[in-house]
């Protein structure tokens, strides 16, 4: 009786530890891939980030047997993630459809070349073809990005699609036996836009998605939150005045700037680092942070260290922190001694 | 009672792993990655190089061979085999393409090559699931595997189950490894 009374003990401990639910996964300057070490030295990794405000993308759908509808499937994927709202993530521009995937006949517009500009076409393409598909047997679809192994700055993001293996549906309904167009092209967006696979069952960019599935079609709030960790909130809260502790609500921290930001613009805290942004506090207010929300507080309590993390995930971490997992083995472990014992 | 303790440990252990998946391929056990390869090989990791050409970026690594377990290529023991990654960093740019594994110089690797044309370089079927690290740390030589950044697609009906798909690195012996390839590789040559 009593071992199951400290089991209970112990599973009701690590649950009340556990930090909020927070599954995305965003990719960083060390995510996997990359087997030259990069010539900077970084303390910590970037995330992988757009760095403008206008991304143009092209859309290449010759190979498929009905491109009108695969077009209209892939702007109705990019439209989910435009509609997220409350973000400085970069807004979608159709560039045009392209009928050949290479450059006058000669070169793939996939990658990303500084010698040769024109090839830099932030592409969505299919492989039809039997041969043309060099990614190996099996591999349903890749997001290609290259980036500044320094800064995390995203230049360019191509989406390569096998219809050499794979059959894709183009209809408003699941069809039994096909891929989904609308729903693999959402999640391959999110990759586009710097974020990695989540850990959120019900997520678009969870990474299972068995045919016919058209759940990925919109997003989750968990989808929403990790684009809005790498781009940033651009809605403050205005939290009520009165004394700190009320302003700033359980758990609130303020965070000094430190960082010189010109003209208007402000410093903002978010997802670890500090930027300059337009949005602004009242007079007499200031920014701040409690791990959730960026809010406006009364600028006299702006006084304790900036917070950590900024709420922001890194890849490959597990939310449980050492000491918890430490605690719990403890448990585990005097609990076997107990019921030995007795 | 202290199986029920072990099992609940192992359960709060499944709950609390973190889960890490970058891309989607068709799931091969040891057979299929056998039947599929062009090459299979044990080897040393010499050096690697990323190259441009055309806006897309690639790795070539060069292997020095211990031992070959299939390919019409010879590749003697000592011999040098030079294999190509998607990806890498040249200068101030890197390109990554989720799901390739990690090989760096210096490793001990078993891999499953695949050569779409002669003419082309051999790469790691199946992204990450076709390459193995050796550790030499304990007793006995191990072999792993890091399939945590892929998802796994079910061959047969094209669904992602989640069950499938790997929340730690995979591990064995690399003599059990390397007899169960000799074994998969024997196997498919009779029934030629």
């Amino acid at each position: 009786m009593k071992t199951i009374l400290l089991l209970i003990f112990f599973t009701s401990g690590l649950l009340a530890m556990t930090p909020e639910a927070q599954a995305y996964v965003t990719y960083t300057t060390l995510s996997q891939g990359v087997q030259t070490p990069c010539s900077c030295e970084l303390e910590q990794p970037r995330k992988l980030r757009w760095e403008t405000s206008n991304l143009p993308y092209w859309i290449q759908t010759a190979p498929l047997p009905n491109p009108i509808a695969a077009e209209q499937a892939i702007h109705q994927s990019i439209g989910a993630w435009d509609a997220v709202e409350g973000c400085d993530a970069p807004d979608f521009t159709f560039g045009g459809v392209i009928a050949d995937p290479t450059f006058e006949g000669k070169v793939p517009r996939i990658g990303y070349s500084q010698t040769h500009p024109e090839l830099n076409t932030n592409l969505i393409t299919w492989f039809s073809e039997p041969g043309t598909w060099t990614d190996g047997p099996g591999v349903l679809a890749l997001t290609r990005l290259t980036y500044n192994p320094c800064t995390g700055q995203i230049f360019d993001a191509d989406i390569t699609i096998n219809a050499v293996d794979f059959d894709f549906g183009m209809r408003s309904e699941p069809i039994e036996g096909f891929m989904d167009v609308q729903n693999t092209v959402t999640h391959e967006m999110g990759h586009f836009l710097g974020l990695d696979h989540s850990q959120t069952p019900d997520a678009t960019m969870f990474p299972t998605a068995p045919n016919s599935e058209v759940i990925k079609r919109t997003l989750e709030a968990d989808d929403a939150e990790g684009l809005c960790c790498i781009y940033g909130e651009n809605t403050p809260v205005l939290l009520p005045a009165g004394t700190c502790e009320s302003a700033l609500g359980s758990g609130m921290e303020t965070a000094e700037p430190n960082t010189q930001c010109p003209g208007n613009t402000l410093p903002r805290y978010f997802a670890g680092t500090w930027t300059c942004s337009s949005t602004s506090c009242a007079q007499g207010w200031t920014p701040a942070w409690n791990g959730v929300v960026f809010a406006c507080v009364p600028a006299e309590c702006a006084s304790a260290p900036p917070p950590d993390s900024g709420g922001c995930q890194e890849p490959g971490t597990s939310s449980m922190p050492p000491l918890l997992l430490g605690l719990l083995l403890l448990g585990i472990a005097t609990t076997l001694l107990r019921s030995r014992t007795s | 009672m202290i199986r029920w303790t072990v099992a609940y440990a192992f359960l709060m252990a499944m709950l609390v792993a973190p889960l890490a998946q970058a891309t989607l391929v068709v799931d091969m056990d040891l057979p299929t990655l056998t039947r599929e390869a062009t090459h299979i090989v044990h080897a040393d990791v010499l050096g690697s190089h990323t190259l441009e050409k055309n806006g897309q970026f690639r790795t070539e690594v060069q292997l020095r061979i211990r031992d070959k377990m299939k390919g019409d290529r010879p590749l003697p023991k000592g011999s040098l085999l030079t294999i190509e990654l998607p990806g890498g960093t040249v200068g101030e740019l890197s390109q990554m393409v989720s799901g390739t594994p990690q090989i760096r110089t210096g490793d001990e690797v078993v891999l499953f090559l695949w050569q779409r044309e002669a003419t082309t370089r051999p790469r790691i079927l199946g992204l990450a699931q076709g390459a193995w690290r050796v550790e030499r740390n304990g007793d006995r030589p191990r072999a792993l595997r890091d399939r945590r950044g892929i998802g796994l697609v079910n061959p047969a009906t094209h669904a992602i189950e989640r069950h499938a798909n790997p929340t730690a690195m995979d591990q064995i012996d690399l003599d059990a490894l390397l007899e169960h390839i000799r074994d998969h590789v024997a196997t498919e040559r009779s029934l030629r």
